[in-house]
């Protein structure tokens, strides 16, 4: 009766034992950027997103974005129209990319789309879980698309990182709704200069993926365009470095009385300085500042970066718009150093392409150190390499991204 | 004559309740997210009075209390408390155009909630400092216009402009020191919505706004009597600047709460009395409950169009300027301006 009890007794606790290791099976965990163990399924098909584009782009080159079942940005829904001041007066400006018909105000209309966006179509047709401007998630949607698992990046334009009261709102609602949640802090939630936290980004979501040293590889080259930026403008002395400035012609600059919004916000400051070697010359750590054409003169810059501010904005504008006259005997603008960064719509913080704009600052700031380096032919090369596409949808990307003027200047 | 008017009244503000109670329960159900009036019902009984109808999933019950039932709480606390603050502003600064936020409460909680936002280390929360500071306003707008025992109402109302303009500046600075994601929260928290409304929310909220409504409402008479002016009050046997002073201390504290916990939100202030006037007239004992009812069924619809009209959500302060501005044209055109 003893050995009977025994037997069944051992039965019982090898079926609970490989019961339990089935279970394990069903998931894995990995910890989040919060320090939270998350269960992944191991059949992980439906992921929803709430970010701006980062999440979507390195699943892209994890090549598993089509897991992706609702997304949490409207950038990824819109096709944007801006108009470029083109120079010539037939309209048919040489400095702009994609380009419909000429105005009577001699501009031309450029479009834009999300990078993530223009490498998977698909996600214009996903449900969106915010609102257009962000910061309010409708958790019945969230629901409806029955994610396995949702990836937060907080201190995007989806949840930005200035109310951290409303961040655990959102998290702790999230978690109540059942709703496995794998949480990711963004440099510009963190408050942190550089590429670390994006390089804690990147590795998470190898974890997630089970694809640590696809992503590895990934943040290596990242880190090597840096790195070969770095190399050039090292030796350069604190008198030698040029005088940068990042400018938003934002119309809104212009109805509040001012001409342009000055930026020196800690990822640009990092890239301007600590990368390219150059001085940012507001580098009043706070960002979008309206400035007057008076104290743009005061300062003076010998570059002007323009970055996508309320819209993209091309150095034509700057240059030929009637407002930008008074900014004619700016050193940058005498001097044709007038450069576009890439488009990026709703950008809180940055995502994959920060390397492309790294070498337009760096390029611009010091064009002989970068004469052998042509931007337009890295643009393509980069993408190629970081989304494994043909040269058609590189292309299609450069022009997304609206950096077509690289090709036209030769840049 | 009269008492057929008061039934009249009565009947409003009984359909009026009745009203709010089927907009409140038809908002409980709908959401891009289905759940069914059983489960829904379920749901709500169980919650109250711990009795079980159906099993229903974790979901729908998360779905229904804690994410559709504080906010449809905290809008129908939000129309009681800016509309009866705008019957008692409108009343007793015998004016029809101004609003809850005419003491620089708006500006002031935009101050405060922005310096919690740029500041949070020394901050003791967004709202708390928007309730703060939103108090702070109405403190100095009347230290400034109480001179030799009396508050002239003109002299309030040009103090709260300027209290106002100087916590708009100050928000104006703030704005210029913050970084683009601290800039971003600020613009967010200006555009107001009950999105990240809590239980907890409700309960300080809902205490504070129903206590203050019945302590008007008893004293709606005295409302009545100081809105003829401080003359007539005082040979009535009123003391006008302590009634004004109780009056519009408690509209404030009961605007200043609802800001620095669901932002500022436009129109309905301004817009509801006007509404609840039509219906019952200008005697306040009617005109509170009604605006306050009229109030609440209208932001509770805004703030379930708000959520429902595209699969994502819209600012609600884009619905009430919407259904507001071209009402309040209406109002001023089909009534030759006679509005008040």
């Amino acid at each position: 009766m003893k050995k009977l009890s025994f037997t069944v007794l051992i039965l019982f606790a090898m079926a609970i034992s490989s019961y339990a290791k089935g279970v394990d099976k069903d998931y894995y965990i990995v910890k989040d950027m919060r320090g939270v163990d998350v269960k992944i399924p191991n059949n992980l098909n439906r992921i929803a997103t709430i970010d701006d584009g980062l999440v979507e782009s390195v699943m892209t080159y994890l090549g598993v974005v089509d897991k992706v079942i609702s997304i949490g940005s409207w950038s990824m829904k819109r096709r944007y129209k801006y108009e470029s001041y083109s120079s010539s007066k037939d309209g048919s400006s040489k400095n702009i990319s994609t380009k419909d018909t000429a105005n009577k105000d001699n501009s031309t209309y450029l479009y834009g789309l999300n990078t993530a966006l223009t490498l998977n179509p698909n996600l214009e047709d996903l449900s969106c879980v915010n609102s257009p401007q962000g910061n309010i998630i409708n958790y019945e949607t969230l629901v409806k698309s029955k994610p396995e698992l949702v990836i937060l990046r907080v201190g995007d334009c989806t949840v930005r990182g200035g109310n951290q009261e409303h961040i655990d709102k959102t998290i702790a609602t999230i978690e109540k709704l059942g709703l496995p949640l794998f949480v990711l802090y963004s440099p510009s939630y963190l408050k942190l200069s550089g590429t670390k936290s994006l390089k804690d980004e990147i590795y998470a979501l190898g974890k997630v993926f089970n694809k640590s040293k696809e992503t590895a590889l990934l943040y290596k080259y990242l880190l090597s365009i840096e790195e070969l930026v770095r190399d050039r403008t090292k030796h350069i002395k604190a008198k030698d470095k040029s005088k940068v400035m990042y400018l938003g012609l934002s119309s809104s600059a212009l109805s509040d009385g001012g001409v342009a919004l000055v930026s020196g916000d800690v990822a640009d400051t990092y890239i301007v300085e600590d990368i390219v070697n150059a001085d940012n010359v507001y580098n009043g750590s706070t960002a979008r500042v309206l400035f007057s054409a008076e104290q743009l003169y005061s300062i003076n810059p010998e570059v002007i970066i323009l970055f996508t501010s309320n819209g993209f904005h091309t150095k034509d504008k700057l240059y030929n718009k009637k407002d930008y006259k008074k900014l004619s005997k700016l050193k940058a603008i005498k001097n044709k150093r007038v450069y576009s960064l890439a488009f990026n719509p709703m950008y809180c913080s940055i995502r994959l392409e920060y390397p492309i704009d790294m070498l337009i600052v760096a390029k611009a700031s010091y064009p002989e150190l970068f004469k052998d380096i042509k931007v337009h032919e890295f643009i393509l090369d980069f993408y190629k390499k970081v989304y494994s596409v043909d040269d058609a949808t590189a292309n299609e990307l450069r022009s997304n991204q609206i950096l077509d003027w690289t090709v036209d200047d030769d840049f | 004559m009269i008492f057929k008017n008061n039934i009249r009244k009565k009947f409003f503000i009984y359909f009026l309740l009745i009203l709010l109670f089927i907009t409140v329960s038809i908002s409980l159900m709908i959401g891009s997210y289905t759940v069914s009036f059983v489960d829904t019902l379920s749901i709500v009984i169980n919650k109250l009075f711990s009795l079980t109808l159906s099993n229903y999933s974790d979901t729908y019950e998360v779905i229904v209390w804690d994410i559709r039932a504080p906010r449809i709480l905290m809008a129908v606390f939000t129309g009681i408390a800016l509309s009866i603050a705008g019957v008692i502003y409108q009343s007793i600064f015998r004016n029809p155009i101004v609003e809850p936020y005419i003491l620089g409460v708006s500006s002031g909680a935009a101050f405060g909630a922005s310096l919690g936002i740029v500041y949070p280390f020394f901050s003791v929360g967004v709202k708390l400092f928007a309730f703060i500071f939103a108090m702070l306003s109405l403190i100095i707008s009347y230290s400034l216009a109480y001179r030799r025992d009396k508050t002239p109402i003109i002299s309030l109302v040009l103090s709260g402009i300027i209290i106002g303009s100087i916590f708009t500046a100050l928000v104006s600075i703030l704005k210029y020191v913050s970084d683009d994601t601290q800039l971003r929260e600020i613009v967010f928290w200006m555009m107001g919505g009950m999105y990240y409304s809590s239980w907890n929310d409700v309960l300080v909220n809902g205490i504070a706004v129903m206590t203050i409504f019945l302590l008007m409402w008893i004293l709606s008479w005295k409302l009545n009597i100081l809105s003829m002016g401080d003359e007539t009050a005082k040979s009535l046997g009123i003391h006008p600047e302590l009634y004004k002073a109780i009056f519009i201390t408690s509209a404030t504290f009961i605007t200043a709460m609802i800001v620095s916990t669901v932002g500022i939100i436009a129109w309905v202030g301004l817009m509801i009395p006007h509404m609840a006037r039509m219906l019952v007239g200008a005697d306040n004992r009617y005109l509170l409950p009604t605006a306050s009812l009229l109030g609440a069924v209208y932001i509770v619809i805004c703030d379930t169009l708000a959520r429902m009209v595209i699969e994502s959500e819209i600012p609600i302060g884009i619905i009430t300027s919407i259904i507001g501005a071209p009402f309040l044209l209406w109002l001023l055109r089909s009534r030759s301006g006679k509005v008040y």
